[in-house]
Order: C-alpha cells, then structure tokens, then sequence
C-alpha cells in the first residue's frame, strides 16, 4: 500500500490550491453568506477555464478520481461555495456512464465547462427514505413522453438549467422495475420551482412542480426501467461527496480555541479539548484512508460501493458533534448568529444549523445503516414486504 | 405532584399552549418576546406567583413554579416568566420588588453572570427588562427603565442584549449581596431546567406522532425498530431530568439544610442539586431535540416544522449562563468539595 499521492495528484492538489487562494476571496464567501446560496457560478467557471473541473467527474478522460477528492476537500478548506458544483459534478458522471453520444455532447460538455448547473431530482414529499416508492409519472406520448408529479427536498433546483428527474414508467411492476431517469431543461414553462426554507436560514433545497411536461425520448437518460440502476450511481457518488467534502474544518477550529479562553488559558491548552481534538483527527484520518480505497477501486473502473455510505454516517455526526462542542465552549456568545459579533464568524453555529440537515440528505443514518449491514456485512435483509408486489398494487402505490 | 400542582400544570399548560406556544413563538422571532401573551400571562397572576404573600405575591413554593415552567418549556413561550421570577423573588428577599414586577406591568430580569466595569453581557432577557438586577464588585444593584427592545442576533430567539448597569440603585452589599444573587441564578438553574425538561417532552411526544404518521416503505416510520431503539432512550432522561429538578426544587424550598456528599451518595445542597439539575436537563433536551429533529426527517430541517424551534430553542437555554462543560466542572467542585483531591 502507498499511501502517499502520486507525483501527478501532487502537482493537481498544488494548482487548485494556488488557484482557491486567489480566487476565493472575502467577496466570493460574503455573497455566499448573504445569499444561503453555496453555488458561485463566476468561480465555478473559472475553474473550468483552469483546467480543474474535467478531473471532477467520475470516469471521465483518463484523469485520476482522486482529483475529485482533492478538488472538493481543497474548496472545503478554503471555505468556498460548492454544493452546486458538487451536485453538478455528480451528475456530469452518470451522464458519463450511462448517457449517449448525444448526452455526452448536449449534457456532459456543457456541465465541465462550469456554467451550468443540474440537479437530482429524485426524492418526493411522501417517499424520501423509500426513494423508489416515488410517484411521478412519465407516460409515453407518441415519440415522446409527458410527466407530472412533484419533488422535494431538490437540492439546488433554483440555480439548475437541467435536473435529473426519476420518474415511474410501469406501475404494473415492482417499485425499483418501473423507473425511468430523464434530462429536464428547469426553464420549461410546465416546471415550477419554489423554495423550502430551513432552519438553517439557507437556501438550499427545493419543491419542484411538474405538471403536464412533454419531453423528447432522446432525453431519456439509460433504458426504460433501468432507473432504479442509474439513480444508485448517483446516490454512491453523492454519499462520497458528501462524505468527504463537508469534514470539519481544523483550521477553524484550532483557531477558535486559541482565540477561547477557558480557566487555564486558551481552549487550545485545555487538556480535555485537547482530548477531543486529537479523538476527532483520528477518525478523519481513518475516514479519509476509507475514502482514498474507494477512489483507487474508481480509478480501476469500478463503481462506488455501499461502504462509500461509511464514511457520509461518520463524517455528518461527526460535523454536528464537532460544531456542537465548538458553540458550547463559546458559551453565551455560541449562541449569537450574527457573523459580525459572534466567534469564527458564526461559521460553528452555521454548522450546529446544518448538520442535521447532512444526516438526512443523500440517505438518513438508518437508511446507510442498513446498506452496510444488509451490503457490507452481508447480515440477512429486512422484510420487505413490497418486493415483489406490482407498484400499483401496493398500499402506498398509485 | 399533589393535586393543588396538578391543578398549576392543567391551567398554566393550556394557557401556554393557546395564548404563548409555537405560534406566538414564530411571530415573535427574532426578539423572543409577546407583549401581548405577557400582558395575558399577567391576568393569571405568573408573574408575582412566586413573589412571598407579605410582599403582595402568590407565595408559591419552587415546587410550583417548575410546574409552570415545565410548561412554558413545552411551548416553547416567548414570554421571560423564569427570568422575571427569580428577579421578583430577589428583590422581594431585600425589601425592594415594586407592585409593577410583582403585577408583571414592568419585566424583571437578571444578568446572571456578574457585571464589569458597568455593563453586563449577554443578559438573557436584556432586550427586554425594565427592571435589571446586577452583581458588579459585590454590590447588587437595580437599573429601571425603558428597555432596548432589540435582541443580539442569536440562534435561540432569545432576548440576549448587553445592558449598561452604570449609575445602578444599590440594592444590597458585600457577602449578602453576593449570597442573594447567587441565590437568584440557583433558582434560575432550577427553573430554566425545568423550561428544557418541557421542551423534551414536547420534542419526545412530537416526534411520535410524527413517525406514527408518517409511512415509508409500506409501514410506519415507527415501526422500525431502528427508530423505536432511537426514541427509547428518551423517555428515562426526561423522566430522570424531571425528577431532578423537583428534588431541586423541593432542597431550595428547605434553604440552609443542605449537604452535598458524594461518597455517601447523598446531596440536598440546593446549590449542587442547581447546577446537577441544568446540566442534566440541558443534555436531556439536546438529545431529544436532535433525535426528534432527525426522526422528522427533511421536515424536521423545514422552517415551517415545530421542532426546528425546539432543537434551536433548548440550545440557548442550555448555555446562555455558561459552556455545559464549564457547569460541569464548577458542579465538580461543588460534589467533591475537593476533598477528595487532596
């Protein structure tokens, strides 16, 4: 085992690093701020234009995977807006794998050039956890087809030009048989977008209206009933994302604790904070080794497997504990939200605020619990008493 | 609970519920504070409820007042009842509460940590008291007067504001003053972990009618046991918090009797008791906020969901006197009287 990058990774962590350093300044950060809106399309594009994006998307060219890792965690550590560029990326890879020469070009090109952004539109208001119980329709229409239905929870839906929109086509087979994945072009005038505020006060998520949508089968994304299949890729790919992008920042938080000052001087020198800090290291150390394995299995061709839900369960709780912490050794002033006067800018109690949102994006705790018990361990499945009942026929179904 | 509490917990929650809950709650944000639940809340009698018969209030014993406050709690009220009790109550020790505190016509707060060089920081109710009690180089003093009305931004929609206590009345001097205000943050530890032991209940109860609702794969959410296992470890920590602060309660209604002796495994301190009960409470609530929180699902993260309000809520209840793991190591001492240490 070699631990260590590859002289090429080396060189990529190099220029994206010289590159954030210059790009993401003070403005970037307060529009993103200002807004609740982690998506900057100015940087974004810039990046494109550095020759940093096209290693971002899983499988694509001959770049080395791990750049996507090093990509995401060096914008997380420049505290840069890129939950936009992440969804995007993620879908600019299974475009890639499972997408058309017409895709490839009206999609995938479009997409590493920065200046678009697609979404997933996948979970809906009844069927979250149980994401391939979803009800909107796609039902055949000559040459074409025409979808009505509803999602939530659509992660950047109002910054998109595209999302990936998973659709039942059978209802007269099992839930995870009818599916069908489909490119939707947001600015359709049947597509109506509306936001979902949230406790965090940021602007992330979305409803999504979809009422009498007619789309061209070219805009079918893989085979009729395999999006089941192509759903999976992204739902693989988005654990790692978010299991590796969103990991505490120590920057921050060592320099909280030299700016605290508890009974026997800084935070820093406190022996039970000192404690949980080096506690915290070591699991993302060992979170980050489980992520450089799955990269080097991408690299090899190979999909990410269901351990990829590993490290999105370690590192989500670990966030929130980590923020938690942070805010309470604030004391009185943790509680202020208010970037101009509470510590750190307010950037821990922003994560006490989002953190639990993390545990329920991309798969709740339970949900990836399961993977890894059922998948990992290979431990006997839960009764699933839908299995094999036609869609129609289930009590939910419709 | 006697009947006559019972009776207190009956009235108090369906006020709360109708005239200070969520609702009142949501339109009240940012400040934290309903003029018009309080001024309701006054037609009751609260707001001096706790104040001594002799000095034109209700007399009611701690033991009550948690009552109220489990219910304010509940409802996530934003009314400042906690803070304005333990306020009236300390200065009707030292002759001083006015009929506008007991009547609630003016709002009572205290600055629970000690002032310096004149301003007291991040006073939970400073937005909004008229009437603020002080400890600042061992003298206890009263400011009157209109209130700012504007609240430090603050993730608990709390009333938090710095107030300038200069030019203050002199109310009390030297080891009484200080006695009297250490007094005054016991009861407030005592009733404010009463506030985040009806919050856990609220956050426990919603979060079952919420996976009893809500179907996933065929089947209630609840009926997981990956959920069922989740929630269980609830109900024994808010039951345990409960009790905790009524042995509180029942020790600050008994002042002077106290022992606190760890390796005897007896403590009736009202003081130890105090600081066991907010830390206990304040980590009951926090897990039960975020577990009801997380069992919600992506509602619970929606604005437009109650819990958001009590997972935001419990965590400036907890720590607007001070980081748990400080209170921790204080209570530490309080336990140990360090004897074993030497």
């Amino acid at each position: 085992m070699d631990f260590a990058l590859s002289d090429r990774a080396a060189v990529f962590r190099a220029d994206v690093k010289a590159f954030l350093a210059e790009q993401v300044t003070d403005e970037v950060v307060g529009a993103m701020h200002e807004s609740g809106t982690f998506n900057d399309r100015g940087l974004n594009g810039a990046l494109a234009d550095a020759g940093l994006l096209a290693g971002a998307v899983p499988g694509y060219g001959n770049r080395d995977p791990v750049e996507l890792y090093i990509l995401f965690n060096e914008l997380e550590k420049a505290g840069a807006p890129y939950d936009g560029l992440a969804v995007t990326m993620l879908v600019a890879g299974v475009v890639h794998s499972v997408g058309t020469d017409f895709h490839r070009t009206e999609v995938l090109e479009r997409l590493i050039t920065g200046r678009h952004n697609c979404c997933l539109g996948y979970s809906e208001p009844d069927h979250g956890s149980d994401v391939a119980a979803i009800t909107t329709r796609a039902v055949r229409d000559g040459d074409g087809w025409v979808i009505d239905g509803r999602k939530m929870w659509t992660t950047m839906a109002h910054e998109s030009d595209w999302v990936l929109l998973l659709t039942r086509t059978d209802p007269d087979v099992p839930k995870h048989k009818g599916l069908t994945m489909f490119w939707i072009d947001m600015k359709d005038p049947a597509v109506e977008c509306r936001p979902i505020h949230q406790m965090s006060g940021g602007r992330e998520f979305n409803e999504v209206y979809f009422t009498d949508l007619r789309v061209k089968d070219s805009q079918r994304l893989g085979e009729v009933g395999d999006g089941w299949k192509v759903a999976l890729v992204t739902l693989m790919n988005e654990r790692l994302a978010v299991g590796g992008s969103t990991g505490p920042n120590y920057r921050e938080i060592m320099k909280l604790a030299r700016e605290l000052s508890g009974i026997a001087g800084p935070a820093l020198k406190e022996q039970g904070f000192r404690e949980k800090l080096a506690d915290w290291y070591v699991q993302s150390e060992g979170l980050k080794f489980t992520r450089f394995r799955t990269m080097t299995a991408l690299s090899r061709g190979q999909t990410p497997g269901p351990e990829s839900s590993i490290g999105k369960i370690i590192s989500a709780n670990q966030l929130q504990e980590l923020a938690n912490t942070a805010v309470e050794m604030e004391d009185q002033y943790g509680i202020l939200s208010d970037p101009d006067v509470a510590p750190a800018e307010a950037a821990f109690q922003q994560s006490l605020m989002w953190a639990p949102g993390l545990r329920i994006a991309g798969g709740t705790d339970e949900i990836l619990k399961n993977i890894i018990a059922e998948r990992v361990l290979g431990l006997p499945g839960d009764v699933r008493v839908d299995k094999d009942v036609p869609f129609k026929d289930m009590p939910t179904g419709r | 609970m006697s009947s006559d509490q019972e009776a207190i917990r009956d009235i108090f929650g369906s006020f709360f519920a109708d005239r200070a809950g969520p609702d009142q709650a949501r339109a009240a944000q940012p400040l934290g504070f309903d003029p018009e639940g309080w001024a309701r809340l006054g037609e009751t009698g609260a707001p001096g409820m706790g104040v001594p018969v002799d000095a034109g209030g209700g007399g009611a014993s701690l033991a009550d007042l948690v009552v109220v406050a489990e219910e304010a709690g509940a409802n996530v009220s934003p009314l400042p009842l906690v803070d304005h009790t333990v306020t009236a109550r300390l200065l009707a020790g030292l002759d001083a509460v006015g009929d506008d505190v007991v009547s609630g016509a003016a709002v009572a707060g205290l600055a629970v940590r000690p002032a310096t060089g004149g301003l007291a920081r991040s006073v939970p109710t400073g937005a909004v008291a008229e009437v603020l009690v002080a400890l600042e180089d061992n003298r206890l003093v009263v400011v009157r007067g209109a209130a700012p009305g504007e609240a430090q931004p603050n993730h608990a929609d709390m009333p938090i504001a710095h107030r300038s206590v200069q030019d203050g009345e002199v109310l009390a001097e030297g080891p009484e003053a200080v006695a009297a205000h250490a007094r005054a943050v016991d009861e407030w530890r005592a009733l404010t972990g009463s506030l985040l032991v009806g919050a856990t209940r609220m956050a426990i109860g919603m979060a079952v009618d919420y996976v009893s609702e809500r179907h996933q794969f065929g089947r209630p959410v609840g009926s997981f046991q990956a959920v069922q296992h989740g929630l269980a470890d609830l109900p024994g920590l808010c039951d345990g918090a409960r009790l905790l602060v009524a042995k509180t309660a029942w020790a600050g209604d008994r002042p002077g009797e106290g022992v606190a002796d760890m390796g005897d495994n007896e403590v009736t301190d009202f003081a130890a008791l105090a600081a066991m009960a907010l830390v206990f409470a304040g980590e009951a609530a926090l897990r039960a906020t975020d577990r009801s929180l997380h069992y919600h699902g992506g509602y619970g993260f929606a604005e437009e969901y109650d819990i958001q309000l009590y997972y935001r809520r419990v965590r400036g209840w907890a720590q607007v006197l001070d980081d748990p793991a400080r209170e921790c190591r204080r209570l530490a001492g309080l336990l140990l009287n360090d004897r074993e240490v030497d």
